[in-house]
């Protein structure tokens, strides 16, 4: 399944960016060039959902791929070969849970929603079968301070609070395929038993560790979505999560320099006071561009500047900004080229998502 | 205080109906307020002699550890059994939960920490000025000599910290440390009045045997049919992360019923609590495992600890098969050697100190530093990567120039010392490495011995020993086929999802 993730993705970088971007778009790198990748390439609901892989590790796989030559590299980018494409056709993507993966979206919260819902349960199956002493699986400080808080309130129905909690769970672990349903159960502590690890469960299934981590992730994710857009069929589990959401998901940062552009200041004195370069604070306004469908990038391009940008980056089909700015002569910035693109990709992502 | 009253806090806090060899003794004496030297074997619950001391002494317990692992998993025990005013500061801390245990540190009766962290001028400024240390815990004190098998500079410094801390009492322990150790111990600490309470290692309950082997396929096979007529609960030890997992998979494959997973230091945070509490809660028979098992793991049914490799010294050795029959009943310690295998500890060895090589770079690129008018680098890894030190180097290297006075801090003092601290450190690294190639030589003695297993492998620790209460060695009376265990409960399996998924709720009635 991994495997897949990867063919799919250099397929979808066109053979212009190298293992590089793909390690950046696992791991979640916080910049605004991984930003922009992502959503150039339609890989956002793949940021950040391996966010503990290393460099060593992706190589490794990259290079089982290249022994089956169903990748090659050209000046260290990556491309898919002619039976690279035949094999993923085989098991595309949308036969996967990996479908259910949306990076952007819930990648900053789905570790702690997570951990929040496998230490109540464990908690609670071990307290009201009257066990007292056990350890908890997560050993997070910010997990295990909110299932102490939520315990103590919980406390005095809890028998009621698991039924209602069960039959959440139970509900959309139903909605999934049979083995992935059992594999997510399984994966679960509580008072008669310690979950699986990711290796067991990896030797169960016949996955990789890989596999099971992705998987893992997808189901979350899955969860996540199914629970937001529906709380009110899944009010035990919204508690789980509901503070965790945030309007748009833009790095602390950026998030600060939104604010102050909300309040009217121009760009060269955000950077004064903010004392940052101005290239930076650029960065935020290509990553608020991207995120944010209703921000107008009308006050940074001109209109016209922004037909041209448009134009020929869909004319030449391609994401690289040298090649377009050397084909409009270099009569626009960087910025600009970055500005437009981004603007075009986090609408019509935008748009696709609501259909 | 009397004997009732510790009796009865034992049991209250702790759950025990009675005190082990040694911790009733130690105990009182620390409340009269003398220093103690302690070495009590592995398993016998060291730690006691301190946590119960912290609920009744004013003021606060420091305990120094130097396995942050260890610390942790203790922390989260007491915790478990209910004390909650414990806390471990080490370096996984971020800033904000660290200022956040300063800023309540009076709060904590009990508080773990790393011997840098001691070195740590923040940490100490806030140990002084907001609490006062009733008791210094010194854990694996055998660090603190040179002649230890185990080295940790920063505990060198130690007797300037309890200066600082108002010369609070102190508590020496140690699972295994030899007489000239022990007296290194109390020189260092500069106590010289430390009352001594040791206790002999040997464990009476534990038969040993070695088996000599082709290779590592032999050794795989080996087990396999060591578990099919005796699945009991054990440990397996190798020296590489790879071998656990390889050994994992071909046990599984080759043993019937029996469960069999690996541990090891790369694996994450969560999957190695799983395994771990797996193993405990008895849902794993074998655990295929590195050094880094163990810390904490205080389960009392390991019958059988088998050596696939074997570590760099005795002191390793008896410390991993102290985990064995710790309930008392009949277990079994097996060494599996093949020829070369003590290559592997040897390599380690030659690697752990810097070289010659090494050191003289060093010393080079802090003069130059220095002709440049720069400091030392505030981060250590970037000196590291320049150098190309590990850690453990590096440590040990800076410790090595300050002692000698050519840095004090970040800064770089040159003088005429240069070339004798040079010649002085060389000599050092040979030493160290010296008697660490003869604590190795010494086990791969006991392996090849024709004597007694148990009488030669306790020989330098002790002048006598205990009567075994089953088998003594394979070279006296043990042989597998004669040691008859009761094999492990048949374990329920799983259920499928949904059944498991109401089991885990309590849903369904049938609970």
């Amino acid at each position: 399944m991994f495997n897949t993730l990867l063919l799919h993705s250099i397929q979808q970088l066109q053979g212009e960016r190298s293992a590089s971007a793909i390690l950046h778009m696992l791991t979640g790198k916080k910049s605004s060039q991984t930003f922009q990748d992502v959503y150039a390439y339609h890989l956002s609901s793949f940021f950040g959902i391996h966010r503990t892989i290393t460099r060593d590790e992706l190589m490794f796989e990259l290079k089982k791929l290249k022994a089956l030559q169903y990748i090659s590299t050209r000046e260290r980018a990556l491309q898919l070969t002619e039976s690279g494409l035949k094999e993923l056709n085989k098991a595309p993507i949308e036969h996967t849970p990996l479908v259910w993966l949306n990076g952007t979206a819930y990648q900053h919260m789905d570790q702690q929603f997570w951990g929040r819902l496998v230490v109540f349960v464990q908690t609670a199956s071990n307290i009201a079968s009257g066990q007292h002493q056990f350890i908890p699986v997560d050993d997070r400080k910010e997990v295990l301070d909110w299932v102490k808080v939520k315990y103590r309130h919980e406390q005095s129905n809890l028998n009621e609070y698991l039924q209602h909690l069960y039959s959440e769970v139970y509900d959309l672990l139903k909605g999934m395929p049979e083995w992935v349903a059992e594999f997510t159960t399984y994966r679960l502590s509580a008072y008669h038993r310690y979950g699986m690890s990711k290796d067991q469960l990896a030797m169960r299934y016949n996955l990789s560790v890989h596999d099971v981590t992705i998987t893992l992730q997808a189901v979350i994710h899955y969860l996540l979505q199914r629970v937001l857009d529906n709380q009110s069929a899944y009010p035990y589990l919204f508690q789980m999560c509901e503070d965790l959401q945030v309007t748009y998901p833009l790095t602390h940062s950026a998030q600060k320099t939104f604010e102050w552009i909300e309040k009217g200041y121009t760009l060269e004195t955000i950077a004064r006071i903010r004392k940052l370069k101005m290239s930076t604070i650029q960065d935020h306004i290509v990553e608020i561009a991207l995120v944010n469908p209703r921000f107008c990038i009308d006050e940074y391009v001109t209109k016209e500047a922004a037909q041209n940008i448009s134009h020929t980056a869909n004319t030449l089909n391609t994401n690289r900004l040298k090649t377009i700015r050397d084909e409009l002569n270099g009569d626009y910035s960087y910025f600009e080229i970055r500005l437009v693109l981004a603007a075009s990709q986090g609408v019509s992502n935008h748009e696709r998502r609501n259909t | 205080m009397n004997d009732e009253t510790l009796d009865k806090l034992l049991y209250n806090y702790f759950g025990y109906e009675q005190f082990r060899e040694g911790q009733r003794e130690i105990i009182e004496d620390l409340l009269k307020g003398n220093d103690v030297l302690g070495i009590l074997p592995t398993g016998t619950g060291k730690s006691m002699c301190y946590q119960l001391p912290s609920l009744l002494l004013d003021g606060t317990v420091i305990v120094v550890s130097p396995l942050i692992s260890l610390m942790v998993d203790q922390v989260k025990q007491l915790k478990q059994q209910g004390m909650k005013r414990v806390v471990a500061v080490n370096s996984f801390l971020n800033p904000q939960q660290k200022q956040q245990v300063y800023t309540h540190i009076d709060q904590y009766k009990l508080v773990y920490c790393s011997p840098e962290m001691l070195q740590n001028d923040q940490f100490l400024q806030v140990l002084k000025e907001k609490v006062s240390v009733s008791l210094l815990v010194v854990d694996e004190a055998h660090c603190i000599s040179q002649w230890g098998h185990e080295f940790r500079t920063d505990y060198l410094k130690l007797d300037e910290t309890l200066k600082e801390l108002k010369e609070p009492t102190v508590l020496a322990l140690s699972a295994t440390a030899p007489v000239h150790v022990q007296d290194d111990i109390v020189k260092q600490m500069d106590r010289p009045d430390m009352r001594k309470h040791i206790y002999p290692m040997d464990r009476e309950n534990i038969a040993f045997t070695v088996e000599h082997v082709a290779g590592m396929e032999e050794k795989i096979q080996r087990l396999a049919a060591i578990l099919n007529t005796h699945s009991v609960p054990t440990m397996i030890y190798f020296s590489s992360r790879q071998w656990t997992e390889k050994a994992a998979y071909e046990l599984n494959q080759r043993v019937e019923g029996v469960k069999v997973a690996y541990y090891h230091g790369g694996m994450d945070q969560m999957d190695r609590l799983l395994i771990q509490q797996q193993f405990m809660n008895n849902q794993l028979d074998v655990i295929c495992c590195t050094s880094a098992f163990g810390m904490g793991v205080n389960k009392g049914n390991i019958r059988l600890v088998v050596h696939a490799h074997i570590p760099s010294q005795v002191e390793s050795f008896l410390q991993e098969i102290g985990r064995a029959g710790r309930d008392g009943f009949q277990s079994v310690s097996l060494t599996l050697y093949s020829p070369g295998d003590g290559e592997i500890p040897k390599r380690f060895i030659e690697t752990e100190l810097p070289t010659e090589e090494m050191v003289s770079n060093a010393m080079r690129y802090l003069q130059s530093l220095s002709n440049k008018g720069m400091y030392i680098p505030a981060q250590t890894e970037d000196i590291e990567e320049t150098l190309q030190l590990s850690e453990v180097q590096w440590r040990f290297l800076s410790y090595q120039f300050e002692k000698h006075g050519l840095i004090k801090g970040r800064n770089i003092l040159i003088h005429q010392g240069w070339k004798e601290a040079y010649y002085s450190i060389l000599s050092f690294i040979q030493e160290r490495t010296k008697i660490k190639q003869n604590k190795l030589a010494e086990l791969l003695h006991w392996v090849h011995s024709e004597k007694c297993l148990r009488s030669t492998l306790y020989s330098s620790f002790q002048a006598s020993l205990k009567k075994p209460t089953g088998f003594c060695c394979d070279r006296c009376d043990f042989r597998f086929d004669l040691w008859t265990t009761s094999n492990t409960d048949k374990r329920s399996e799983l259920l499928n999802w949904e059944e498991e998924l109401q089991k885990i709720f309590l849903q369904g009635g049938s609970e």
